[in-house]
């Protein structure tokens, strides 16, 4: 449920940094709260006697552009001249209704919006209320999410975006190797893509791709006896990638291991020696010459 | 020889099996006076009296076509029409679903409707834009144009035939076959490493793909091979391949995988060539972020098995990292493994056991705009003859960003290792008898001082020059001091490489790169490597 509130926070502000973007229409004029950069305890309207009222208790996690958003993922809009008071008192207070603050949100039914804020520092139960609200809280958004957030539903017109894959590789990564990036879109050819190196353990390359393209890929070192392994020493699943609906998008992976450097792998030893008597140490592979290689074990013994 | 002759059969065999999923019958084909193909939106465009035959009867027949194949659907455009054995529909456009069998119909007389692929009733229907959506692709990036293709869903299409408008170098080619599955399973090769390898897709199904490699392998020279594929799901494959069929030395391999659960992992592999035939078993279990791994091997007569277990990495002060690997196994031989010793027979199965410590920092800032990267690694491996040998290495790595476009990679690494026999260290590493010569004929009287240990010194300049995402530099140096290390044996001591990416069209790029040795042992230019980029 908090993720899905901060999600509607998020997508609060993206709509309200976007130009042209439709949102809720903003109150008139700055509104007089008593915080902020109005005057503490400004004039605030009572309730109108009369009135029929209802409540809605919760911890918020933030008032703006009119609106008050509770944990719960509930918004409600705010009257204009928005009274603020101490929960326990009833009286004016200085507490401000921030994030992490509790509040009893009074509604007057009649216009659905909040007429008053009972502010406390302390956790309050749980409205008991629920259903007399629920027909006032802010469910018909109209704001249109930002492009980056659409990566589906919506045909991509494929334009050309630039795509940066940086990877971390294993601080074992020979100095002198290339690393490449390896697609299911370059028939998984394993030195497709040669990346850059910038610095001891980061590669990176960028890739112009049309928007709505979807591929996998891999990491190597140019062979498929040279791919990237899990931090558990397994063959993990290949990388998925959907290129969205933007200008440019960086994107990180880490290599935790290469296939190569198993333990049960030849490892650069003595039998790795150039030495006259040795000519071909590093390929490793059974020859006329030498039909019984012993890659694991040193030689000569 | 028969080992060698009977795993070659089996791969054949193999290769031969796949064929038959490789046939397996296509979803739909297109025809039309012009098709281009989108690699990078997996798209068709049909263009001019489109005719869509589907696998299950239907024919749609339109001005205009797009295939998606990413999503599997089809859009014909334009009087457009489909139709099967009895019935027949007639609209402005018309989407046909391949996935969900479900066609959608927009009529600008009538609206947008919805029905089923048998075509008996179409109900109206909000329109699905997503369904009508006809892409205005930039032909500058056509991948192939073509007349026909025959596709195989979610797996590849066959284009008959294919010219490559963006790619100076591709000759049209009668057919063509392009995979584009995400299954990685398709992405393991058995075959071995090549300056270049361009694949060519001959059969295909949905689990399935026989390819020609045209390659150029290093002693060898111009040669093809021949690899299969068979995927199934995510966990599993078979590769198996043959290298160099047409002449002498030609070598067969074939590699198994199968990802049992989360935890478990297995890999059989087995490879033929120049008479020698051998395989290896290897099982990799994961706890964590720990692992263990049995593998065993065995080539001609000879045999290893180890099991071996690592640590995660460990966090140290200062963010470095360290990871701990034991391991132990044995290499045994019939005549004894080592042959040096008058009563080798008695040494048949030599068993070891060993100790790794790997170290590493992590990316640190230093003056000057700087990064510095250190490792080190120290292992020993005893034996249960007296033997052990040691090693260490250790390798710094300055970087540093000298504009946007330009980075500079100084690294210096060290490797020391030591083979000890104690009290017999002599019969092991004897005085040569006669004095070394170097492929140019210069004498070497100073490999005598070699008794085992080794070192190797190597500082690495590495200078990345990237101006625009399409074209990119690398320009190497190595200045490498070993031991022992002479005129043609071991590592050149200088070497500078020079690697070029470019991509003259929006589809196509190229990456060539060659090495000058300094005349070391009469060599001075390493061959081209080649590559053509997607």
């Amino acid at each position: 449920m908090r993720t899905f509130s901060i999600a509607i926070l998020v997508f609060a502000l993206l709509a309200s940094a976007l130009p042209g973007a439709a949102q809720p229409t903003p109150p008139p004029k700055a509104m007089p709260y008593p915080w902020g950069t109005s005057a503490p305890n400004a004039p605030a309207s009572a309730p109108v006697p009369g009135a029929r009222l209802a409540t809605f208790t919760g911890q918020l996690l933030d008032i703006i552009n009119g609106y008050a958003f509770f944990s719960t993922g509930d918004a409600f809009k705010i009257m204009p001249a928005v009274r603020v008071v101490d929960y326990y008192s009833g009286a004016a207070t200085t507490v401000a209704p921030t994030t992490k603050t509790y509040a009893k949100a009074t509604l007057d039914e009649a216009t659905g919006q909040i007429i008053e804020l009972a502010i406390t520092k302390n956790p309050l139960p749980t409205s008991k209320s629920y259903a007399d609200v629920k027909q006032y809280v802010v469910v018909k958004s109209t704001m249109v999410p930002a492009p980056e957030f659409v990566t589906t539903g919506r045909a991509p017109t494929g334009r050309s975006v630039a795509v940066t894959f940086n990877v971390e590789v294993p601080t074992s990564t020979p100095l002198t190797d290339s690393v490449y990036m390896s697609t299911d879109a370059s028939g998984w050819v394993p030195n497709a893509m040669r990346m850059d190196r910038i610095d001891a353990r980061h590669y990176r390359l960028t890739h112009f791709y049309a928007s709505g393209t979807k591929f996998s890929y891999r990491y190597t070192r140019g062979t498929w006896t040279q791919v990237e392994r899990g931090a558990d020493g397994l063959e993990p699943a290949a990388h998925a990638f959907f290129v969205p609906e933007v200008d440019g998008i960086s994107h990180a992976d880490t290599v935790s291991f290469w296939s190569d450097q198993n333990p049960s792998q030849p490892q650069v030893g003595p039998n790795s020696i150039p030495t006259p008597f040795n000519p071909n140490p590093f390929a490793c592979l059974p020859t006329k010459a030498n039909p019984r290689p012993l890659c694991s074990s040193p030689a000569p013994h | 020889m028969r080992r060698d002759a009977a795993l070659i059969i089996a791969v054949a065999a193999m290769l031969a099996l796949s064929s038959a999923p490789a046939v397996a019958k296509p979803a739909f084909e297109i025809r039309a006076a012009s098709l281009a193909f989108f690699a990078n939106v997996l798209g068709i465009i049909a263009r001019t009296d489109a005719t869509v035959t589907t696998a299950d009867g239907l024919i749609l027949t339109g001005k205009a076509a797009f295939v998606d194949l990413q999503h599997n659907r089809i859009l014909v455009t334009g009087a457009a029409e489909i139709k099967n054995t009895t019935r027949s529909v007639r609209a402005d456009a018309i989407a046909y679903d391949l996935d969900a069998h479900t066609v959608d119909v927009l009529d600008a007389a009538v609206g947008a409707r919805r029905g089923a692929a048998n075509l008996l009733s179409f109900t109206s229907a909000p329109i699905d834009s997503d369904r009508f959506d006809f892409p205005d692709l930039d032909d500058r990036r056509m991948y192939i144009r073509s007349r026909r293709a025959i596709v195989t869903p979610h797996a590849n299409a066959r284009f008959v035939p294919a010219i490559f408008p963006t790619s100076p170098g591709a000759l049209p080619v009668p057919s063509y076959m392009y995979t584009y599955s995400s299954n990685a399973g398709f992405g393991a090769s058995a075959l071995g490493g090549a300056t270049f390898d361009q694949p060519y897709g001959i059969a295909g199904g949905p689990t399935s793909l026989l390819a020609a490699h045209f390659r150029y392998e290093d002693g060898i020279g111009p040669t093809v091979a021949l690899d299969d594929h068979l995927v199934y799901g995510d966990r599993a494959y078979i590769v198996s391949s043959i290298d160099s069929p047409f002449r002498s030395n030609r070598a067969a391999q074939l590699t198994a995988y199968q990802s049992m659960g989360p935890r478990f992992s297995q890999t059989f592999s087995a490879s033929a060539s120049d008479g020698i035939a051998g395989g290896s078993y290897d099982l990799t279990a994961a706890f964590g972020k720990a692992s263990a791994e049995f593998d065993f091997s065995r080539f001609g007569a000879s045999s290893t098995l180890d099991l071996s277990a690592r640590t995660p990495d460990m966090r140290l002060p200062y963010g470095a990292s360290a990871r701990l690997r034991a391991d132990i196994g044995f290499d045994a031989l019939p005549d004894g493994v080592i042959t040096v010793l008058p009563d080798h027979n008695n040494y048949a199965t030599v068993w070891r056991h060993g100790l790794d410590l790997f170290v590493s920092t992590p990316v640190v800032k230093m003056p000057f705009g700087t990064q510095l990267g250190v490792t080190a690694d120290a292992s020993r491996t005893w034996y249960d003859f007296p033997h052990h040998r040691d090693a260490l290495t250790g390798s710094a790595t300055f970087s540093k960003r000298l504009s946007k476009a330009l980075t500079a990679i100084a690294s210096y690494s060290a490797a020391f290792s030591y083979d000890i026999y104690p009290g017999t260290q002599a019969l092991f590493y004897p005085p040569p008898q006669i004095t070394i010569i170097a492929p140019d004929g210069t004498p070497w009287p100073g490999f005598a001082a070699f008794t085992g240990a080794s070192m190797t010194r190597g500082y690495t300049l590495d200078t990345f020059y990237a101006p625009s995402p399409n074209t990119s530099l690398r320009a190497t140096a190595v200045y490498a001091t070993d031991f022992p290390q002479f005129h043609g044996f071991g590592r050149p001591p200088l070497e500078l490489r020079l690697d070029a990416r470019f991509r003259p069209l929006p589809n196509v790029g190229f990456d060539v790169g060659r090495g000058y040795d300094f005349d070391w042992a009469g060599r001075r230019f390493t061959q081209w490597t080649f590559s053509v980029l997607p």
